[in-house]
């Protein structure tokens, strides 16, 4: 599900092979334009002439489901509901990773003191931890926040550690030759070389809470839109989990390419390293 | 009136030895040198024989295991904004800031105003060569001029002292000729104290006043000090030049033979 190892910035999830793919001239934009309709089209003549079956519902079927359930309203609702569970952890999870990631990264005692916990935790699935946040926290918000959290923070945490070790030491002398003091080259020097590393394992930690929040919400939950896939299944609804998985797939995509984008405006100067 | 003894005495290495912990030889021993106010000084020598570790020591970042450097008397316990470093590569420019926000570095942590660290970094870049390029990131610079952005940010400082670490080494032949000479231009109208290392002979005698062969490491220390008296501007065609070339390079050559031995063995 994960490898909560450190990504480079610039490298193969943080970089330029992921941007703009979309969006690098009319060309591209055509040819994804025409890669999504040739799925679509492949994915409605299989369901309606090679396997027509209730199991497989074909594109038309599963738009029709998804508009049902959106005019009930259980749709936007289930939506609203993960949106906000995926962001408040992303969030927190963020926020506590880069902090304790920058503390443990500048001070060797904590690094060594902490080094374990983050080597044992960062290699448990979050999906592991559904069991006992029930017991502890029920199936209500706490237990999704805690999880989401959990999925965001190690990743974010490790590359945060790594961003402080990248800081080049000429970068640290040249600072103290010209009298910084100890938070002064942590102000100046180690956090803006440490944001790019940051952003990467942000990044990263959005998709691992996407993931998470589903199996949180299938295995303990009464709503969401993993709920609402595994609720489906009761009913034999395949084209309501057909949709749900379509919608969950394009606000993952979307969400990084917001993050993308946002990466890309605000840290373009500190890609240059 | 001040004894003479005491104005040559600016900065002083006194039998310095230096060894990195997880080392047990020692890169320097017995090492000894001292710099006047106001001259160029080049530290020449071999690779690996200790001539970094020297300035490294003048600047605060490491501590002789012996002996004691000091400026003007006072030792060194740590780096100092009277003593401001060009570092070999370009490492230590900050990626996120200007070309200008990078020359006024120094300045902000020294508390200069806004204002002040404008003008005073525009009058800078335009002494390097710079003028019109202070918007830029360092990313969009070539190698030449990212090390005058760093000459640039030293100068702006008013620092008495320059240590400057192999500054052209990672430039291209024809830009490091270019850069000597300007340095060269630029030290004659500033007039700081430079200690200056280098490897490259040529380099040595457009720049130096006087230029410290350093012996072959470990164990290493001066081997001997050539006065370089030729006239500024000077130039690598003259002949006073070719007579300096061959004299420094004969014992500069015995070192790196010796280096060479040492490291087959």
């Amino acid at each position: 599900m994960k490898g909560a190892s450190a990504a480079l910035p610039g490298g193969a999830l943080g970089g330029r092979s992921l941007r703009g793919r979309f969006t690098d001239g009319p060309r591209d934009i055509a040819l994804a334009l025409l890669s999504i309709a040739g799925m679509l089209v492949i994915w409605q003549l299989t369901s309606t002439l090679v396997f027509r079956s209730i199991l497989f519902p074909s594109v038309t079927q599963t738009a029709a489901a998804l508009g049902t359930t959106a005019r009930a309203g259980i749709l936007p609702r289930d939506i609203s509901v993960t949106l906000f569970r995926v962001l408040a952890g992303f969030a927190l999870g963020s926020l506590g990773g880069a902090v304790v990631g920058l503390l443990m990264g500048s001070v060797s005692i904590v690094r060594r003191f902490f080094e374990p916990y983050l080597n044992f935790f960062r290699f448990v699935t979050p999906i592991a931890w559904i069991a006992p946040a029930t017991i502890w926290f029920g199936i209500g918000e706490t237990t999704k926040l805690f999880l989401v959290v959990y999925a965001t923070i190690f990743i974010v945490l490790v590359n945060t550690m790594a961003g402080v070790a990248h800081v080049h030491r000429d970068r640290i002398r040249m600072a103290q030759a010209f009298g910084a003091r100890p938070w002064q080259v942590f102000r100046y020097v180690t956090l803006p070389t440490s944001v790019p590393f940051i952003v990467t394992g942000m990044r990263i930690g959005m998709g691992n809470s996407f993931m998470t929040v589903i199996g949180a919400e299938m295995l303990a939950g009464n709503n969401g839109l993993g709920y609402l896939i595994y609720s489906s299944r009761i009913f034999f609804r395949s084209d309501v989990m057909f949709g749900t998985i379509v919608i969950l797939g394009v606000f993952g995509l979307t969400a990084d390419r917001l993050f993308d984008l946002a990466q890309h405006r605000v840290l373009r100067r500190y890609r240059a390293r | 009136m001040v004894p003479s003894a005491v104005r040559t005495r600016y900065i002083a290495f006194d039998a310095v030895s230096f060894a990195y912990r997880e080392k047990q030889t020692a890169v320097l021993t017995d090492f000894t040198l001292e710099l006047k106010r106001r001259e160029f000084f080049l530290l020449l020598g071999p690779s690996g024989c200790g001539k970094t570790t020297a300035l490294n020591m003048l600047a605060g970042f490491e501590h002789p295991l012996e002996g004691h450097v000091s400026v003007d008397g006072q030792p060194i316990t740590g780096p100092g904004p009277d003593r401001v470093v060009v570092f070999q590569g370009d490492d230590s420019l900050l990626g996120w800031l200007s070309t200008a926000e990078n020359v006024e570095f120094g300045l902000l942590l020294a508390g200069v105003s806004r204002a002040e660290r404008k003008q005073r970094a525009g009058q800078v870049l335009e002494t390097v060569g710079l003028a019109g390029h202070g918007a830029k990131h360092p990313a969009e610079l070539s190698g030449g001029m990212k090390q005058r952005v760093q000459i640039a940010r030293a100068l702006v400082s008013n620092a008495d002292i320059l240590l400057m670490d192999e500054p052209f080494a990672a430039v291209d032949a024809q830009t490091r000729t270019i850069l000597q000479d300007e340095l060269a231009r630029i030290w004659t109208e500033t007039r700081r104290t430079v200690l200056f290392i280098t490897h490259d002979i040529a380099e040595a005698i457009i720049l130096g006043d006087r230029i410290g062969i350093m012996r072959a490491g470990p164990d290493s220390n001066i081997k001997e000090i050539v006065t370089n008296d030729l006239p500024r501007p000077r130039s690598r065609g003259d002949a006073s030049f070719a007579t300096m070339y061959a004299r420094i390079e004969r014992a500069v050559s015995e070192e790196v033979m010796s280096a060479m031995r040492k490291e087959s063995r």
